[in-house]
């Protein structure tokens, strides 16, 4: 019982990370939010594996730790460092407004949950609702941010929501498939942080105003 | 125990050899070489597949070497092969200045990166896997698009980046959510293989599985294109190389589409297996008559190609939608013509550009006075891509007619009117490109060799296939899926 509370505190915290993360205006931050964050899905999985000792889920733990609390935020610290990001992002919209749009997607997600209240275990629901719910906090964090960098964090953000329902609703998949997924996420980083220093070397910001030339014209 | 693994082999000799190789012309040849040996060993196989009745299975089932998947498998490895000799010419008419030498050995490595992770997509049999190599196809073309590093490749490369990397997301998410339902039944770690699912779906609560395949239709839906998930798809194919270009339009969308193919087929037997049909008919005329009307409004030469390709892409999806015998084989019939002749268009935009260093349709005129040759092979697949007989498409456009004249007499009015719009709309915008007088001369060209062989091969065999059918690579597939969907 304390188990799935405890369960539960984390992954409202992660819930509560993301939408603070819309609140920021630094995007260092929004960076120190995300690390935090990949720290709480560590200790969920490793609640997890405590509970349940099983060598998938003390894998995927180790997994999870070496790229998300090691790799990925050295990298992520790294490249402020290299790009001197401390600039301040405006959103499309204002803040207030962004809170509210971020209520309503995590309503949408808790009604999208309790949907399926028949099929998924009582002690679960809360659990697979939040992460759902954190999902479609992410995809706010993608649309409303005129910054590149955000978007990626976004991107990082979704991939957390999907990792922590994995693990809430099963013992996490098979750990080469684990592997193999955290392997394309850290490659998919690297590409994005490429792409990041060619945008800043063209245009010598992230404002995404810069890049929206593509458009259909009429 | 079976050798289908030797499949991946070429793949991942070039990914491992052609890094290291610094002369530009020999890398490009090997690269060749070594996709002629997988389409020679794709050929095999399937050859052998289509005289067996059983699936083989390799590395403890997580890939399965099926019909459906021969017939993908020997597709994308032809238009590897051909792809890859095109490569050849197209990167030494580049300028020097434009492609520097490492970006250069990026070009290789990415491609039969992109190669090997549709490979995998294809052959995959555990739907884990299937996200990672879907994952693994976006982020190797994404290098490929943005290998110009112009502001509008990055730009355009970005825009892949998020959209799919967003909708691919959303794929793992139905990807998990499935898992979930297989876990009910206790399967453990089998509960990810595609041979199991199929088996355990009807016992699995249909709520659940309704959740998991929206999501997995907006993930891999997002990579085929689906309108209103299409916004990087023009941007990406015209920004990109054109072999690039001619890939992800010829490979990637029908490999995305197969994915959704797969877990269609996968629903068959549960009480919601209306609503995949539901959902592929549905996105498939939003796509066609969509991308019919913006036809008409495309300036440049690949942008009209993309939205060509997303108005196919959804006869496509409209034929898998309605699922009966006749409709599948148009639908198969249409993914093996379109990715022939849209590849071959690609080449033919790629040769232009070249010579006029320009995309933009106004600006190109009178290309049969400029250069004759690749003026022919432009002019017969823009006339395969209309659907004019004897092409190919003009077949599996009728048969689709026909298959949803027997589903549904009033999807019949959209469908016909999307396909006259995309004519009407390529028509008016290509007819002056080839016909006009011009004072332009063209630039000179390093090489002519390989620059009009994979196209001249690729647009022979629409026309050929419009005249003989090749119903010996079809009918057993459908045979295999149309008895379960």
């Amino acid at each position: 019982m304390i188990i799935n509370s405890w369960l539960l505190f984390l992954i409202s915290l992660m819930l509560l990370s993301s939408t603070l993360m819309i609140m920021q205006s630094h995007i260092t931050s929004l960076i120190k939010l995300l690390i935090l964050q990949n720290i709480i899905l560590a200790c969920y999985i490793l609640t997890k594996a405590l509970h349940h000792p099983e060598l998938a889920l003390w894998i995927s733990f180790a997994i999870t730790t070496f790229i998300k609390v090691i790799v990925l935020p050295v990298l992520l610290w790294k490249l402020t460092r290299f790009l001197k990001l401390s600039g301040r992002i405006e959103p499309i919209v204002n803040k207030a407004t962004l809170l509210i749009i971020a209520t309503v997607m995590i309503l949408f997600g808790l009604l999208l949950g309790h949907k399926t209240a028949v099929i998924i275990p009582h002690a679960l629901l809360s659990g697979f609702s939040l992460g759902l719910a954190n999902a479609f906090v992410a995809v706010i964090l993608i649309i409303f941010r005129r910054k590149a960098v955000s978007q990626v964090i976004g991107l990082l953000v979704l991939e957390n929501s999907i990792f922590i329902i994995a693990a809430t609703l099963s013992t996490g998949f098979p750990w080469l498939i684990e592997l193999g997924m955290s392997f394309d996420i850290l490659m998919g980083f690297m590409i994005f942080t490429l792409f990041l220093i060619r945008i800043r070397q063209q245009y010598g910001s992230f404002q995404m105003s810069h890049i929206e030339k593509l458009r259909e014209r009429v | 125990m079976n050798n289908i693994g030797l499949l991946l082999l070429p793949s991942i000799l070039a990914i491992i050899v052609l890094p290291w190789i610094a002369n530009r012309k020999g890398a490009a040849y090997l690269s060749a070489l070594l996709a002629t040996l997988g389409f020679v060993i794709a050929a095999y196989f399937s050859y052998r597949m289509y005289h067996n009745s059983q699936p083989l299975f390799f590395a403890y089932h997580w890939l399965i070497y099926d019909k459906l998947s021969a017939f993908f498998i020997l597709l994308n490895a032809f238009i590897g092969m051909t792809t890859s000799y095109y490569a050849i010419s197209y990167l030494l008419n580049e300028d020097i200045t434009h492609l520097h030498p490492l970006i250069y050995r990026f070009y290789h490595t990415g491609y039969h990166l992109f190669i090997l992770s549709m490979l995998v997509v294809l052959l995959s049999n555990n739907i884990g896997i299937m996200w990672i190599a879907m994952e693994l196809a976006t982020i190797s073309s994404v290098v490929l698009v943005g290998l110009y590093q112009t502001p509008q490749a990055l730009e355009a490369a970005w825009k892949y980046l998020i959209l799919c990397g967003v909708g691919i997301g959303f794929a793992l998410l139905g990807t998990v959510i499935l898992y979930f339902g297989a876990s009910t039944q206790h399967l453990g770690s089998e509960g990810l293989l595609w041979t199991n699912l199929i088996k355990i779906t009807p016992l699995i609560p249909p709520k659940l599985l309704a959740i998991s395949f929206v999501f997995l239709f907006v993930g891999y839906g997002t990579k085929v294109g689906f309108v209103p998930l299409h916004n990087w798809l023009p941007d990406a194919h015209a920004e990109g190389p054109a072999p690039i270009s001619a890939l992800l339009s010829g490979l990637l969308l029908n490999v995305a589409l197969f994915a959704l193919l797969r877990f269609k087929w996968m629903l068959s037997d549960t009480s919601i297996h209306y609503l995949p049909s539901i959902l592929l008919i549905t996105f498939g005329f939003i796509g066609v008559l969509f991308a019919a009307l913006s036809l008409f409004r495309q300036r440049q030469l690949k942008r009209l190609f993309a939205y060509s390709s997303i108005e196919h892409l959804g006869l496509i999806s409209i034929a898998f939608g309605i699922g009966s015998p006749l409709a599948l084989f148009a639908g198969l019939l249409h993914v093996l013509m379109h990715s022939l002749s849209k590849t071959a268009a690609f080449f033919m935009c790629g040769n232009v550009m070249q010579t006029t260093h320009t995309q933009t349709i106004s600006k190109i005129r009178g290309l049969f006075q400029q250069t004759p040759l690749t003026a022919i092979l432009l002019l017969i697949s823009i006339l395969a891509i209309m659907g004019l007989p004897p092409s190919g498409l003009f077949v599996s456009e009728l048969l689709l007619i026909l298959a949803t004249l027997k589903f549904n007499l009033w999807l019949l009015i959209p469908l016909v009117l999307g396909l006259v719009l995309a004519f009407l709309a390529i028509l008016l915008k290509c007819q002056p490109l080839f016909f006009s007088n011009t004072t332009q001369t063209p630039l000179p060209l390093q090489t002519r060799s390989n620059r009009y062989w994979p196209a001249a091969l690729h647009l022979l065999l629409v026309i050929l296939a419009g005249i003989f059918v090749p119903a010996f690579l079809i009918a057993p597939v459908v045979h295999t899926v149309a008895g379960v969907l």
